[in-house]
């Protein structure tokens, strides 16, 4: 009997081994490119078709892009909660696709507040005047369901705030969606204020880029979306100069009302600043400047033990400079930091201060410590840099440290706030 | 007696200076009265002074023989980046306690209410409280009260992570038999709330300082309504299916059968991506208090599929080179047999 090598049957069966791979993953290959990457079920639900053969008995859609498909079905086909059939409302389809949905249907006058009323009879679903901002008094529920607040005690007008003032749009804080009506109001959120002359105006909402407008040769601005949702909202606004230098920013927090256009006026973004060295010796000019509303008056507060406020006047371009002599200055590291202030129709008008840059009096050679909490040198201060922050939380990172005590918390947190970008 | 009003007015000068410019933390209602078994709000409320805030922590203590906390809402906080944000998972551990923490901030501070905002806009959250029908092992007591811990402080936005200077009140519950059945209005807020929250954007990075340069994710969504209440994450591949093992193909079925099948986990942001080689789908959704799911998908540019229907030309080039081999030693034994063969009848020869 022949025996073969042994060899041969080693590479017999690394062979069949390496090529039964091959052919499964050959195979595989095959059917897996039928598998279309972008496809899946939850795309099918929501494309505002309803597949009857993928099980789907409606589909939601996405409005307003996409109008939802409840076929021939309406309101009118499904019962309230008194076991009458609804007399109004959209009828719509679950997210799954698989029923209808009625949460937009009712019937105004059965006594029973449905989600689409704002109230009925005397159901205000849990509301109050003081829901709506009043002190006190008692809602009104309309023949259409709507409230009226007429019989609410308006409450006192609060004490105001550097740097913005905002007027609601519509009265009394209704809600949008009016029964019997298609469409619900717009919810608008208009911005009107001064940064620098042509310069780019950053605006957030809670934290995330919502737009970015130029401003005209005197420095408005002028935004306005309706791509917001009703409540409580934090606007922010930071601009850069023709020098690139950047603005603090500014934010302004308020409640957007449903179905409301809510204006802010007089957002006024705070000087650019910087000076032209970071150390000079006791007794030297220093320069400092930067870009503000033009024809205006821009203060710079030096701070030492004792604090110096220099005027100057912002030019036709919106430029100021000021040379300040630093004899009267100690030994030290020093801050200065600058606002504007104009004069219109009898008010005086204040920006909110500048970023307050340092520098060092003294030998030369002194470095200011000037944090800007861009962990990962991106040009913005955002959520990536705040993921970084979280990530060295409790730790001795450098990089995360902004204020270099050791350790990584709130108070770096804190100066991340303050530099955020979106 | 004359020591005493001397103490007093000192003691007077020292305060009043400091509350006067202060941001003040309190409780909405400051005095309220519950009966036993009722379910009431207190909204935890900032008002600022002279100086903008822009990081707030709080530690809230109650107590917790006679109150039980069942939920923090953040719906309607100014709040719009949490560094410590309770959710409902965390109230057994509250309760325990008798002390709820949370931290977060406002990107440019909160300066205060703007002139003509109608609307309450100094929420930083909402706590639920419910006061039992019974108390075990502890004597009823008629006036409760909620206070801030020591570890509460606020941070002016100054861009140095100045203390701010805090005045903090205290919220009192009395409490009486009978209940008094407040208005459930987050119950109805929650009930009410239908809508997901706000579309928000996944975006994949990496840091060579952070997670040892691994791919992670970042997130951040905003419900207006009953607030963000967790996220969860899912890293699926084309071929396979929540909850079910994919078929892998030959290796993987030799080499790693016991792999996990993906489905969703619950995440904190940063997250950091199981899947380094970007090779799936990525898809994050956030979920509010009242259930609602707003979800976001990353797809990156090109999926290695890994486990499955993917063309390996290795494979096809490690297979062609051993069958050549393989054909080689066929042959070369072969041409062996064949020359053994041949000498045999000559050797039977000789021998004869």
């Amino acid at each position: 009997m022949l025996k073969p090598p042994l060899i041969f049957i080693v590479f017999l069966c690394l062979g069949i081994f390496v090529f039964a791979g091959f052919l499964d993953n050959f195979a595989q290959a095959q059917s897996g490119s039928l598998l279309p990457t972008s496809v899946e079920i939850i795309v099918s639900c929501g494309d505002g078709l309803a597949e009857a053969g993928a099980g789907e008995v409606c589909d939601p859609g996405e409005p307003p892009l996409v109008p939802p498909d409840v076929g021939t079905s309406t309101c009118q086909d499904f019962r309230d909660i008194f076991g009458d059939f609804f007399a109004s409302g959209d009828l719509g389809c679950q997210d799954d696709c698989l029923a209808f949905a009625t949460t937009s249907c009712y019937t105004c006058g059965n006594t029973k507040k449905e989600n689409a009323e704002e109230c009925d009879s005397s159901d205000f679903g849990g509301q109050s005047c003081i829901s709506f901002g009043y002190v006190g008094g008692s809602l009104v529920c309309m023949e259409t369901c709507r409230i009226s607040t007429a019989n609410c005690e308006s409450m006192d007008e609060p004490g105001g705030i550097p740097g913005g003032g905002s007027s609601g749009g519509s009265s009394g804080g209704s809600t949008s969606f009016q029964p019997g009506s298609d469409t619900e109001n717009e919810t608008k959120v208009v911005v009107c204020g001064k940064s620098y002359p042509h310069s780019d105006v950053h605006i957030l909402a809670d934290g995330k880029v919502i737009g970015i407008v130029n401003s005209d040769a005197k420095a408005d601005f002028y935004f306005e979306t309706d791509e917001v949702t009703a409540g409580v909202a934090s606007f922010s606004f930071w601009s850069e100069d023709s020098l690139g230098l950047k603005s603090t920013l500014l934010t302004l927090t308020f409640r957007v009302i449903s179905g409301s256009v809510t204006t802010i006026t007089g957002v006024y973004i705070a000087p650019t600043i910087d000076t032209d060295r970071d150390s000079v010796r006791k007794g030297e000019d220093i320069n400092i400047f930067g870009e503000t509303v033009p024809d205006t008056e821009i203060f710079v507060h030096i701070h030492s033990e004792e604090e110096h406020i220099e005027q100057s006047d912002a030019d036709e371009d919106g430029k100021w400079n000021i040379v300040f002599n630093t004899e009267p200055l100690e030994e030290d590291f020093h801050t200065a930091k600058a606002l504007f202030q104009i004069a219109s129709g009898g008010n005086v008008i204040k920006s909110g201060f500048s970023k307050s840059i340092s520098f060092h009096v003294g030998k030369l050679g002194g470095e200011a410590v000037c944090p800007g909490a861009d962990l990962n040198d991106d040009g913005k201060v955002n959520l990536v840099d705040f993921s970084i922050l979280l990530f060295h939380w409790g730790s001795n990172n450098e990089y995360a440290d902004q204020n270099l005590d050791g350790t990584v918390d709130l108070i770096d947190f804190s100066i991340m706030m303050f530099y955020w970008t979106g | 007696m004359e020591n005493y009003f001397k103490n007093l007015i000192i003691l007077l000068l020292l305060i009043f200076p400091s509350t006067a410019s202060a941001a003040v933390l309190y409780f909405d209602p400051s005095e309220e009265t519950f009966g036993l078994g009722d379910e009431f709000a207190v909204s935890v409320k900032l008002d600022v002074n002279s100086s903008c805030i822009n990081t707030i922590e709080a530690e809230i203590e109650f107590p917790r023989e006679q109150l039980f906390l069942k939920d923090f809402i953040i719906g309607e906080s100014i709040i719009s980046l949490w560094v410590d944000n309770p959710s409902l998972d965390d109230m057994p551990q509250a309760n325990k306690n008798g002390r709820i923490h949370f931290s977060g901030g406002i990107p440019g501070g909160y300066c205060g209410k703007i002139p003509g905002d109608i609307g309450e806009s100094n929420i930083l959250g909402r706590l639920i409280f419910k006061l039992p029908k019974f108390v075990v092992g502890a004597e009823q007591k008629k006036e409760l009260n909620i206070i801030f811990g020591d570890k509460t402080r606020v941070f002016q936005n100054d861009g140095f992570g100045t203390e701010d200077i805090i005045a903090t009140r205290t919220a009192t519950i009395l409490v009486q038999d009978e209940a008094v059945n407040p208005e459930l209005d987050w119950d109805y807020l929650i009930d009410r709330d239908k809508i997901p929250p706000e579309p928000f954007i996944i975006e994949v990075h990496r840091n060579d300082n952070i997670f040892a340069g691994k791919y992670y994710l970042t997130f951040n969504a905003i419900d207006k309504q009953s607030g963000v209440d967790h996220y969860e994450v899912l890293e699926i591949k084309p071929s396979e299916e929540i909850g079910a093992f994919a078929q892998g193909n030959f290796w993987q079925r030799l080499f790693f059968k016991d792999k996990e099948a993906p489905n969703w986990q619950r995440a904190q942001m940063p997250y950091v991506l199981n899947n380094q080689s970007l090779g799936g789908i990525i898809k994050v959704r956030a979920l509010d208090r009242a259930g609602n799911v707003r979800l976001v998908e990353y797809i990156p540019p090109y999926i290695d599929t890994g486990s499955g229907p993917k063309f390996n030309y290795l494979y096809l080039i490690a297979g062609i080179i051993i069958i050549v081999i393989l054909f080689g030693l066929i042959i070369f034994t072969f041409i062996k047999i064949f020359k053994k063969l041949k000498i045999k009848p000559h050797d039977k020869e000789d021998n004869n």
